[in-house]
């Protein structure tokens, strides 16, 4: 099992170096560059010089090759937009606020979903699995900043109970959560039910039953636990998606964190900050596949990983 | 042996009775979801609403009365007025006809480049399809909506030109651009199990070509399956929309957006909660009406789903 993990690992870093390979082909690709953004268009002479302190006027393959050498060393360069700090600096400052943010979504999303959706396939056709239903259907199409906005007109303005902006207490992580938690509980809710309606069709759930199991045991021990396994492929990868924040959640509340990065740093060709969140969400789903991967062998020994003898 | 109880049955066989089309089931299938029906019902008064939406509003969408601004809900003015003094249901009335508007033209566009690379990948099969699902791979990996901005960034930095010079049909186009993987894959899913059947063959062997077999052949029978899909890729690009103008990066002043409308009410929503609630209760009905209406359409042209 470790010499397992440490392949996979080794195989991770690989894949961090194409996907920045890419990453960095298609950022010098893509017309425009830092320091052409229409907003400060500067003096030629200043560009130049921009552009040599930069280093942006060597060829690509140099400045990825001395990109690398920097990044191996811990050293991923300073941000574009905000010359005065690193880019690493700079995340180790903001990702906190969209973790703290994160952590309790992804507990909501999947201990209420997965209930839900146990519920409505137990209970399938009745008013309790339409309900589960439409409200997964409710959740996953209606926007996230349309319920927050709803949220704060209800609660904070109208009701003045809860505080709508930035993270003090734990009172200012009640609306943000439940905002951004909401689709992800609905997908986890439908997913949890059309697994658990497959898996309560198998012949061992019927034989489980012949056998005199109570339903409880059936359920707990045959059930739940075999449809777990299309669950964890599907669901787990949302998680990474939830750990590098929301750009609209994070504007609504006001929250300092790492969502807005994303879309900033695109806009305004931020190259450093752009290479540095691709590894960031890379490294995530990296770490997620693999954590799927090794779930898979608890939930089902029939599944066994690569590089392991079989029986072993 | 005939006995006497079998008869009945023999003549209610023999009786003519008229065959239902396909179309006739579908529709008693979709009519007989209430969901579905509420869906359409609102999908149809919204067209309808931004259809004739210069015979509805009260008000052009830039007609501004700056002695009316910030007014609260009135008879005159049924959603009260903007902040400066524009008729709130004229802007949410035009607000509605753009997110149809995107919606549509982006899912066209999602369409004229799905469909064709589906069709071109199923049929071809070899190292078109190997191109084809490389294509769809890279596409899947970047998240939608950064992929939007990031195209949006480059459209709107002027370095491509002013492209089509319309904010509409730019957000439109690159929505289109961004969402056409899930048609093409779904196209290309259905001609590998349909190009096997033997009226296929039949087909080929009259000597029929093979675009012929595809347009004639494959894609009538492809076509529901991909109905549903582009009916429920319509909240999706209204959502897309509402978001990319929420972050103020899609439509322009003075075309109303509702996502726009939203992100400019939030500097005044303490006192004018009228501001934040309309254009929002729009886009929620809008993009759950379209959503019911698709999985109405999925359970009523797919029956094997149940």
């Amino acid at each position: 099992m470790t010499r397992y993990i440490l392949g996979r690992l080794i195989s991770l870093v690989f894949v961090l170096l194409v996907v920045s390979l890419i990453a960095f082909l298609l950022m010098h690709a893509i017309p425009g560059g830092p320091f052409d953004v229409s907003e400060r268009r500067l003096p030629e002479a200043t560009r130049q010089a921009q552009l040599r302190k930069y280093g942006l006027d060597q060829p690509i393959y140099v400045q990825y090759v001395k990109y690398l050498w920097r990044a191996v060393h811990g050293d991923f360069g300073v941000s574009f937009q905000r010359p005065t700090e690193t880019v690493l600096g700079l995340i180790a400052s903001r990702w906190p606020a969209t973790i703290k943010i994160g952590i309790p979504t992804i507990l909501l999303a999947y201990i209420v979903g997965t209930a839900l959706g146990f519920v409505a396939a137990i209970k399938q056709n009745s008013w309790i699995d339409y309900a589960v239903t439409t409200v997964g259907t409710i959740g996953l199409t209606i926007p996230n900043w349309v319920i927050a906005t709803w949220l704060i007109l209800i609660f904070s303005i109208r009701f003045n109970l809860l505080p709508s902006g930035e993270l003090h207490g734990w009172k200012h992580y009640i609306m943000p959560v439940v905002a951004y938690s909401l689709a992800p509980m609905a997908l986890v809710a439908r997913y949890t039910r059309v697994c658990m309606l497959e898996t309560l069709r198998a012949d061992y759930v019927r034989t489980a039953r012949a056998k005199g199991l109570s339903e409880r045991r059936i359920l707990v021990w045959h059930v739940a636990r075999n449809a777990m396994i299309p669950w964890i492929t599907i669901l787990l990868p949302e998680i990474p998606n939830i750990l590098t924040g929301s750009i609209f959640i994070e504007s609504i509340f006001r929250i300092p964190g790492i969502g807005s990065y994303f879309a900033t740093s695109s806009l305004a060709r931020d190259y450093p900050l752009i290479l540095a969140l691709t590894l960031l969400v890379a490294t995530l789903w990296g770490l997620t596949y693999l954590i799927t991967d090794i779930l898979y062998t608890v939930l089902d020994p029939r599944i066994r990983l690569y590089g392991r003898r079989a029986g072993g | 042996m005939e006995t006497v109880a079998d008869q009945p049955r023999v003549t209610a066989l023999d009786r003519p009775r008229r065959q239902r089309t396909n179309l006739e089931l579908a529709t008693r299938r979709f009519l007989r979801q209430r969901l579905a029906v509420a869906g359409l019902v609102i999908v149809v008064a919204l067209a309808l609403v931004s259809i004739f939406a210069p015979v509805v509003a009260p008000t052009g969408y830039d007609e501004a009365d700056i002695m009316a601004a910030r007014e609260f809900p009135s008879w005159r003015h049924p959603f009260g007025t903007d902040p400066i003094g524009r008729d709130y249901l004229s802007r949410v009335i035009y607000g509605i006809r753009t997110s149809f508007v995107v919606g549509f033209l982006a899912v066209l566009t999602a369409c004229l480049i799905g469909v064709p690379l589906g069709l071109a990948a199923g049929l071809r099969g070899g190292f078109t399809d190997f191109v084809v699902l490389r294509l769809v791979e890279i596409w899947t990996a970047v998240p939608p909506i950064l992929f939007a901005i990031f195209l949006l960034s480059v459209i709107n930095s002027g370095i491509l030109g002013n492209l089509l010079g319309n904010s509409v049909l730019n957000v439109a186009i690159v929505i289109g651009v961004t969402s056409w993987v899930g048609l093409c894959r779904l196209t290309r899913a259905q001609l590998i199990t349909l190009r096997e059947h033997e009226y296929v063959a039949a087909a080929r062997s009259l000597g029929a070509t093979e675009f012929q077999i595809a347009v004639r052949h494959l894609l009538p029978n492809a076509i529901p399956p991909l109905i549903v899909a582009a009916t429920l890729l319509m909240p999706a690009a209204i959502f897309a929309e509402a978001g990319l103008s929420f972050l103020g990066l899609a439509i322009n002043e003075p075309t109303p957006s509702l996502g726009k409308m939203v992100a400019d009410s939030r500097q005044w929503f303490q006192l004018y909660w009228h501001l934040a609630v309309f254009p929002t209760v729009a886009i929620a009905l809008s993009v759950l009406g379209f959503a019911f209406v698709g999985d109405g359409l999925r359970d009523a042209l797919d029956p094997r789903q149940n």
